[in-house]
């Protein structure tokens, strides 16, 4: 069964560049470039993976996320940002995003990820994979709670993903499976979303993300 | 005694600030570089740098000029009036840190003034001290405090409750000195009287300026205002007609050649990204910038892409520049042999005392034991530099591409 997406771009540039370069498997089942038109779409087609850009006309994407959060157990989200700021991205991720992707990806990269989060897995660039270990560097003075730290194996997998490694590369460089990998990834992006350290509960502050 | 401020003062001028805010007072370059100018020297003051900067401009010792202001104001208190001027005039000098131990000294001092003032009650006897010395003293105090808060550079000026307490202390202290003044002078019942006709003066006259102070105030906060808004635009406008609009003509002239289209596109991209979300970050001093601006040049010069990735900073020293001009090689390696438009990733991270960098691309590997031994790239430029500063470099090469992993120790922070 093929997997069904919903691209949210305000450049309809972005949005027939990512139908034209998607695999027979992924099939695009909507579009929207504003945020209330994106609402309506997800409720509509209620699409296995959104690709959801940071940056949308009326409200941008944690707009969206926050009104699509009861439909997070079977739709998921991937955003898509032009920006390395870290403000942003981290915004969407604590709201529910699976991931996070720039737009200089290239299809069958693009490709893999919409379907690593359709399985329910965790889609880090390196440069969030960057940001994660600089958030949780070093001892934890205020917490000694299991979400606000990486265990080192986490912290190994974060550093070959920071280096430009795929799943399959780390996996092989760690001596574990891919899916070890994967689960590794998924727990990094749940503490990334509840830990309450301080740095970034200072992101989400700023952006009223709570 | 005929008096005289102190040195020579042919060269002794003071530069006046060029705009009334006094947050942002600068010091203009001197059009003479020959002539030194004369400036409030706020490290190693006692009160406001006004004798330190006076010596270090006429070249006496700061203790001489420091008698000198001392001896004029017991005289017939020109020294501080003289001190007074000198403390609006000069401007300070904003280039130094402050030092805690100056300011400790500046404590000592002002106890040493206090001690001086309690002799003199002595000497005077407690009459005299109380009705006049002692007003005097508190009034002095107290505009010394509202002076220092006028002054940014002075000491114990930061922010929170001190920036809200010191001027009512100071504004308490000048009242209980006035009043004690006429009271001690007159008596009581006079000196209620007195203040009564004072208080009605200083109400009427502030009740007629009320209007105008708040109509000047505000509309210096709207020329401020305007002011900032004017120089931001300035600046962006200065930056697109710079960068963008250039970038835009050069890809109009290019249309013909797809690389190089996306290379100065990709160059632009990360120039403006660096502009708007780094700024301020110096090459000469922290290692992540001094990264950015090495892959910046060789994407600039190769049809490479290259991401860096930097978690943690450390100062730039001997081995840091070692770390990135060796990282800086490897990045020329990987756009050279990976191809045009190759993707590479470097991966930066200070952990503790080590740096490690990693420098990886996708093109088809080498064999490090097949380069040459007179082929300097890879063994010269990148293990033999980093090696001299007591790092280490590892190439691992196969057919999923190069990584080259390099290593040096961070200095002492």
């Amino acid at each position: 069964m093929s997997i069904r997406l919903v691209v949210v771009d305000d450049h309809a540039m972005v949005r027939s560049g990512v139908a034209a370069g998607l695999p027979d498997d992924i099939e695009m089942v909507g579009q929207a470039g504003d945020v209330d038109s994106a609402i309506t779409v997800i409720r509509d087609v209620r699409p296995d993976v959104v690709l959801l850009d940071v940056h949308l006309p009326g409200g941008n994407a944690a707009a969206v996320l926050t009104a699509c959060a009861d439909l997070m157990a079977t739709t998921r989200f991937l955003a898509l940002s032009v920006s390395d700021a870290a403000e942003d991205v981290i915004a969407v991720v604590r709201l529910g995003a699976r991931g996070y992707v720039t737009k200089s990806i290239d299809a069958p990269e693009l490709a893999a990820s919409i379907r690593r989060v359709a399985e329910g897995d965790a889609v880090f660039s390196p440069r969030l994979a960057g940001f994660v270990l600089d958030a949780f560097h070093g001892g934890v003075a205020e917490s000694d709670a299991e979400l606000d730290r990486l265990t080192n194996r986490e912290k190994d997998v974060m550093r070959l993903i920071a280096r430009g490694y795929t799943y399959r590369e780390a996996a092989s460089e760690l001596f574990v499976s891919v899916k070890t990998v994967e689960t590794h990834m998924s727990a990094v992006l749940r503490k990334l979303q509840l830990s309450n350290r301080h740095e970034l509960a200072r992101w989400a502050r700023g952006h009223r993300v709570v | 005694m005929s008096l005289s401020i102190p040195g020579d003062l042919s060269g002794f001028t003071p530069d006046l600030p060029e705009r009334i805010d006094r947050d942002t007072w600068v010091v203009p370059a001197a059009d003479d570089p020959t002539r030194v100018r004369a400036r409030r020297e706020p490290a190693g003051s006692w009160v406001a740098g006004v004798c330190t900067g006076i010596a270090a401009n006429i070249g006496w010792p700061v203790a001489v000029v420091r008698l000198t202001f001392l001896v004029l104001a017991l005289a017939n208190g020109l020294g501080a009036l003289a001190y007074l001027a000198f403390w609006v005039l000069l401007p300070a000098r904003r280039d130094v840190p402050r030092d805690r131990q100056g300011e400790f000294l500046r404590l000592v001092a002002f106890g040493l003034v206090a001690v001086g003032a309690a002799s003199l009650a002595y000497v005077w006897g407690w009459g005299t001290f109380r009705t006049f010395v002692a007003p005097i003293l508190v009034l002095a105090v107290g505009l010394a405090i509202l002076w220092q808060q006028w002054d940014a550079t002075a000491w114990g000026s930061r922010d929170g409750i001190l920036r809200w307490s010191r001027p009512l202390v100071g504004i308490a202290l000048v009242v209980a000195g006035v009043v004690a003044l006429i009271v001690g002078e007159v008596g009581w019942v006079q000196g209620v009287r007195a203040l009564t006709v004072l208080l009605l003066f200083a109400g009427g006259a502030a009740l007629l300026a009320l209007p105008w102070l708040v109509g000047a105030f505000r509309e210096a906060a709207r020329e401020r205002k305007a002011r900032i808004h004017e120089q931001a635009r300035a600046e962006l406008a200065a930056h697109v007609h710079d960068s963008v609009l250039q970038t835009l003509a050069l890809i109009q002239t290019n249309a013909e050649h797809p690389d190089e289209v996306a290379r100065l596109a990709r160059v632009e991209e990360r120039r403006l990204r660096s502009w708007l979300y780094e700024p301020g970050a110096d090459e000469s001093e922290s290692l992540a910038a001094a990264l950015a601006h090495q892959a910046a040049r060789v994407e600039s010069d190769h049809a490479a892409v290259i991401e860096v990735v930097v978690v943690g900073d450390a100062p730039m020293d001997e081995r840091m520049e070692a770390l990135v001009a060796a990282a800086g090689e490897a990045m020329v390696n990987a756009g050279k042999h990976a191809g045009p438009r190759a993707r590479v990733s470097v991966f930066a991270e200070v952990d503790g005392d080590q740096a490690r960098v990693f420098v990886r691309d996708r093109g088809p590997g080498f064999d490090l034991h097949r380069v040459p031994e007179d082929r300097l790239g890879v063994r010269g430029s990148i293990i033999g530099r980093l090696e001299r500063v007591g790092g280490r470099a590892r190439v691992a090469s196969g057919p999923e591409g190069t990584e080259v992993r390099l290593e040096a120790e961070v200095g002492n922070r």
